[in-house]
């Protein structure tokens, strides 16, 4: 057990449910185990079947030495390195997490807040307020694309996470 | 084996491997993945364990209570709410004492993150008086469950484990033994015990006597707990639950491990003073940080009222509301050691306030609900033309947006407060509504009353045949046993008619001859969980292809606005501006039916469709 501080890499998975966010989730997770790290976090995912907002934490520990359990599962504000992004309004809801190192990566296929569809929404352009904010974000049709190339747009969360590795927003090999 | 697991995983597999030999619940989030994970565990390695599905909560304690007392290991698993429900047999399990080993697993949810309320359920613990574990890692649920079924035997004693929502969803990898699953053989005979199963006047309260005598004793015999940092510090700070880890992890990240003395107490009641006493020696200050109302604060204190001179406080600095957040007690530790917070984004702008509306979800598509709300709003506006129409509301996937009932409390609320709306202000039309589980667990006495009162009550049940928010359990509806029209007959109902959720027509139609009749009024609509029918859902898929007629389309909006269908979706070029959204739609028809201009068409494959009847799957 250390009694110094060792800094993990939080990442925040985020989207609506139905989206495969617990799935991508444990994938990043197990990989991250099989490179020997420790991996605290939890998945979130409501009430609701479908179509309420689902996301997952996770904090990625590269010391050996550290008692990884007993750290927070949650994470510091503005102290998040990655997010990914299914759902550009659900992306801004953690905006307060977002700090310089903040990697951004978001499908720009918008799923509307259903609540809302009688009366018109604060922010109508969720894509624009997020390249306001100023952070490394690559923003794309995700879904577009994974409907094109696997005829299912659930796999755009694993063609997410590939892009994040092509990009080197892991500070490991993946 | 070591497996990636959540909480309510872990509480599973230690049952599992601690000979566990009978398992009741009702489901509730955040504990809702218990049943499943013991199920799966039991069937893949060959367990033993009877399952009661219960009803609800009160019969699933009282039925994990009988199979103790027959020698059997027990577990009984609800939410917070259900311990209200479960509340009166509680009261009792600490008279009778216990054979096997009883375990009470409750799921807390501050800050309401996947419940209707944040209900702090430890202010229970003095009155039942049974003994509380509160975990704070993967690991200790697995561990501490474990504990919890020796200490429970040790000291006959029922023991209760508090599992907040942040550790359910919690996941960690943990070394598992497959190998103990099944392997534990008990015999099970009730044995008579009058004088501590039979609680009538005194002998109640000689047996609530001799509660008090076996607490105290494990009190003084039993602690779990651990200290970390400086035990030399005059600052101690005491966590509970979820709070610990963010505690842990501020102190170390903030350097203060030589200035802060931590203790996580992991059984908050009963409390062991002696063990407890030398935290205190040197301390100037302790600070008790914890979720909700503050049980263990007031613990403390009244334990050591008089007895020590530390200055002891904790919800003056932490709400006792919602669920505290790491950066509030991260910001507490650097306020109260006046440290300068070094964030790496500390040289930004402080953070926008962008405000994002919740999005709590929405009826599925496909879903029945979606259609009985349209139509009970239909036939409201149609009978009474104004707002003074009332709709009961109950818990549940109903419950979820566009919500249209009027209240939204706890279970079988539609069913109750109606009718005090029904008799003080009959001026308004009121139409209480409740799913098929909340019937069956208390919804149906309910409806006895009303007809016992004479009540001018229209209730409707939602059958879906699932308890489908917390996972899809089967509701006894699903039993083809069960015969609802019988057994509400049976009850009193002056009036019942079972309708198809997805035949509009004919479901309008039965909702205003009930409307328009007197008494105790009950519609049963049919329409199963659109989540639960994929082999159904895929031959419908190929029998009708929906689409929206730019012709015939008036952009009238109901089926956007008013029926809101998530596969309708809103076009941003061309005529009409709506369109179905072919791979979200489950071909439930009912948009066709909703729209007034003929705009929607089914498309029908009449050879998949022929095939499909045939089948009887549409």
């Amino acid at each position: 057990m250390s009694l110094h501080y060792q800094p993990p890499f939080n990442i925040i998975i985020t989207g609506i449910g139905g989206q495969g966010i617990s799935r991508l989730t444990k994938s990043i997770w197990t990989l991250s185990q099989k490179s020997s790290f420790s991996v605290q976090g939890a998945i979130f995912k409501g009430g609701a079947q479908t179509l309420g907002s689902v996301y997952s934490t996770m904090r990625i520990f590269f010391s050996k030495t550290v008692d990884y359990e007993y750290y927070s599962s949650q994470i510091l504000e503005r102290e998040l390195d990655l997010l990914i992004a299914l759902e550009p309004y659900e992306a801004l809801r953690f905006q307060r997490y977002f700090g310089p190192q903040t990697k951004i990566i978001c499908s720009s296929q918008i799923a509307p807040i259903w609540i809302e569809r009688h009366r018109p929404l604060l922010i109508s352009d969720p894509i624009a307020v997020l390249r306001q904010l100023g952070r490394t974000l690559i923003v794309e049709n995700f879904h577009q694309a994974a409907m094109e190339k696997y005829g299912d747009t659930r796999a755009a969360g694993e063609m997410m996470f590939a892009r994040a590795r092509e990009k080197g927003y892991f500070p490991w090999t993946i | 084996m070591r497996n990636i697991i959540n909480g309510n995983e872990a509480v599973a597999w230690a049952a599992m491997e601690m000979g566990l030999n009978y398992f009741s619940h009702y489901p509730g989030s955040p504990v809702n993945k218990i049943a499943p994970a013991i199920y799966e565990l039991n069937s893949k390695y060959k367990g033993s364990v009877v399952f009661n599905d219960a009803i609800n909560e009160h019969v699933a304690t009282l039925s994990a209570l009988g199979a103790s007392l027959s020698g059997a290991r027990s577990m009984v698993v609800m939410k917070h709410v259900g311990m209200n429900i479960a509340a009166d047999p509680l009261n009792y399990i600490g008279y009778t004492g216990i054979r096997g080993g009883m375990l009470l697993v409750v799921g807390t949810d501050p800050g309401a993150q996947c419940s209707t309320g944040e209900e702090d359920p430890h202010w229970y613990l003095p009155q039942i008086n049974l003994p509380l574990f509160e975990p704070t890692t993967i690991s200790q649920i697995y561990y501490q469950t474990k504990e919890a079924f020796l200490l429970s035997e040790k000291y006959a004693t029922a023991v209760v484990v508090f599992l907040p929502t942040r550790l359910c969803f919690n996941h960690d990898s943990l070394l598992t033994d497959e190998s103990k699953i099944g392997q534990a053989q008990r015999e099970f005979k009730f044995i008579k015990n009058p004088a501590s199963y039979i609680n009538v006047g005194a002998q109640c309260v000689a047996n609530s006597k001799k509660l008090f005598a076996k607490m105290e004793t494990i009190s003084q015999d039993v602690f779990f707990g651990k200290e970390f940092f400086n035990a030399n510090s005059a600052i101690g700070v005491i966590t509970r639950g979820a709070t610990f880890g963010h505690s842990y992890e501020s102190i170390l990240r903030l350097e203060l491990s030589e200035k802060v003395h931590l203790l996580n107490i992991d059984m908050t009641y009963p409390l062991n003073e002696a063990k407890l006493l030398p935290f205190f020696a040197n301390k100037k200050e302790v600070v008790v940080i914890e979720d909700q109302g503050g049980f263990l604060e007031n613990s403390l204190k009244s334990l050591f009222y008089g007895k020590i001179q530390t200055a002891m406080e904790g919800k003056i600095f932490f709400t006792p509301y919602g669920e505290i957040s790491f950066s509030s007690i991260y910001n507490f530790f650097a306020d109260k050691f006046d440290i300068a917070i070094r964030q790496m984004g500390e040289n930004l702008q402080a953070p926008h306030e962008i405000e994002v509306p919740e999005r709590l979800g929405t009826f599925c598509e496909g879903c029945p609900h979606r259609a009985s709300f349209y139509i009970i709003e239909k036939v409201l506006r149609a009978e009474q033309g104004d707002d003074r129409w009332v709709i009961g509301g109950d818990i549940g996937c109903s419950s979820l947006p566009p919500q249209r009932a009027d209240w939204l409390l706890c279970m079988n609320a539609g069913v109750g407060i109606s009718q005090g709306i029904t008799a003080m202000a009959s001026s308004q039309l009121v139409i209480s509504t409740g799913g098929d589980a909340s019937f069956f667990h208390a919804g149906i006495s309910g409806i006895a009353s009303a007809v016992h009162n004479k009540v001018d009550l229209l209730h409707l049940v939602f059958d879906n045949e699932y308890i489908a928010m917390t996972g899809h359990q089967a509701s006894l509806s699903s039993n083809p046993k069960l015969d609802h029209e019988k057994l509400l007959y049976a009850l009193g109902v002056d009036k019942l008619f079972t309708v198809d959720a997805f035949d509009l027509s004919s479901y309008e139609k039965k909702l205003k001859q009930l409307v328009h009749s007197r008494g105790v009024r009950v519609l049963w609509v049919k329409g199963a969980c659109s989540k639960m029918l994929p082999a159904q859902a895929i031959k419908r898929r190929e029998a009708f292809s929906p689409t929206i007629n730019s012709s015939k389309c008036q952009d009238c909006t109901l089926c956007y606005r008013e029926l809101q269908c998530p596969a309708i979706v809103k076009k941003t070029t061309n005529l009409p501006h709506f369109s179905i959204d072919l791979d979200r739609c489950k071909r439930c028809r009912v948009c066709k039916q909703v729209c007034p201009n003929g705009a929607i068409s089914a498309n029908v494959n009449w050879m998949k469709l022929a095939q499909a009847l045939l089948a009887k799957d549409v």
